[in-house]
């Protein structure tokens, strides 16, 4: 157990001792993951870059909250990533698209299937590469990007309905795949 | 209902989960799970399963650093918030000392009938308690107050609780440095420990550099195998 590098006891001893020096190691830890999650969603860096800050000072304030036996540190940080994001997305605070941001649209989707593989998300990328490209398209749509379903039909051209199937029965299949192979491990 | 309506509704409340932990309900499906679904315990099971398995697609996105500006943005609206806090800790502090010392006066005026010279001895120790280690670390955590004191070999922590330890809740001592963290030993409720890392050959032995005495919070039971809530930390070296 290394405590320099482990995000989890990093954030423990953080939420014991709340100090600035605590605080800056967790965030030099956690950012590089966490940032992408921003770009991901906002598409614009100067937006990102806010994101990023404020959610960590909501971190920072919300410390004593976190519940280890929930979820890990870095998947409860990633949430309130994800939800300010989409609070800020939500604001329609959004006005370019910058080219820096890797565009999730590429419909490539089994490279992205692979890249998923990566990590403790290896397992989930092995269900998502089970699924028809399409439901995996959309799911990854909608999840990296925060399209709607009505937004992924018309940027795949299909209707409305077609694409709400191609999710809907997907989602059992995901789901069952993920419980067997987290089982399995 | 029919089988078919069965199956149907089912996946129609797994989609609509899905595309809520997504966090992109269209603004018909948001009305729906806002109206119908957010306080029913079946959605808010999925959402949970779907929020802790497909969350981790985004910590797999491909890391990309941010530019050092946020970092310094950020210490300065923290550093606004830990002001306030150091001085709620201070308030605290005192409240505590005067709550403990207004039950001392009471418990004083309380003893006319015991000898003035026991009950002087003993409210003597337990100010000592407090006077002699004014600079010890304290954490305050509902009332509950640990000092420790680092001499030598022998680490002396003294609980005072005007509340007790929550039940089914116990005080483990760990120390912890790059190596790893060891749990040393479970401490006692109340009162005065020391313990004398001497007894401990193993520990000092794998604990050659410098680290940190914790103390944590963790369930009552077997010996505890990872650390629960730190309570106290002090640095230490042999």
């Amino acid at each position: 157990m290394n405590l320099e590098k482990d995000p989890q006891l990093i954030f423990l001893k953080c939420a014991a001792q709340p100090s600035q020096n605590n605080f800056k190691v967790l965030y030099e830890a956690t950012q590089m993951r966490l940032f992408p999650v921003c770009l991901r969603i906002l598409k614009n860096q100067e937006l990102a870059q806010d994101c990023l800050q404020a959610s960590y000072v909501k971190i920072w304030r919300n410390l004593d909250s976190y519940d280890a036996k929930k979820s890990k540190a870095v998947t409860w940080m990633s949430r309130i990533i994800r939800n300010q994001a989409l609070d800020m997305l939500k604001r329609k605070q959004i006005v370019d698209y910058v080219d820096d941001v890797p565009d999730m649209a590429d419909p490539s989707l089994h490279q992205e299937a692979q890249l998923l593989a990566a990590e403790q998300s290896a397992l989930l990328a092995q269900c998502l590469a089970q699924l028809k490209p399409q439901a995996m398209h959309c799911i990854l749509g909608n999840y990296f990007d925060s399209l709607t379903l009505q937004e992924l039909a018309d940027q795949l051209s299909q209707p409305l309905s077609t694409v709400k199937t191609w999710v809907r029965r997907s989602l059992p299949l995901l789901k069952k795949c993920l419980e067997r192979s987290y089982e399995q491990h | 209902m029919s089988n078919i309506d069965t199956i149907e509704s089912e996946l129609q409340l797994e989609y609509l989960a899905f595309i809520h932990s997504c966090g992109s309900l269209s603004a018909e499906e948001q009305d729906q799970v806002a109206q119908e679904l957010i306080d029913l315990p079946e959605f808010q099971t999925r959402v949970a399963y779907w929020n802790q398995y497909i969350t981790e697609l985004d910590l797999s996105l491909e890391a990309v650093s941010a530019p050092t500006l946020v970092w310094q943005n950020v210490r300065q609206e923290i550093a606004q918030s830990t002001i306030i806090s150091d001085n709620v800790q201070e308030m605290s502090s005192n409240s505590l000392a005067d709550h403990l010392t207004k039950g001392l006066k009471k418990w004083w005026l309380g003893l006319k009938s015991v000898s003035w010279g026991l009950a002087a001895s003993a409210m003597l120790i337990l100010l000592v308690v407090f006077v002699t280690q004014p600079k010890s670390p304290v954490n305050i955590d509902n009332q509950w107050i640990v000092k420790s004191n680092v001499n030598s070999n022998v680490i002396t922590l003294v609980a005072v609780s005007p509340a007790p330890i929550p039940v089914g809740i116990t005080c483990n001592l760990w120390i912890t440095n790059d190596e790893g963290a060891l749990f040393v030993a479970a401490l006692p409720e109340k009162g005065k420990v020391s313990i004398d890392l001497s007894n401990y050959p193993d520990v000092l032995e794998k604990f050659d550099q410098p680290g940190l005495l914790q103390v944590t919070f963790d369930p009552k039971g077997n010996q505890p195998q990872t650390m629960g809530k730190v309570m106290l930390e002090t640095s230490w070296s042999i």
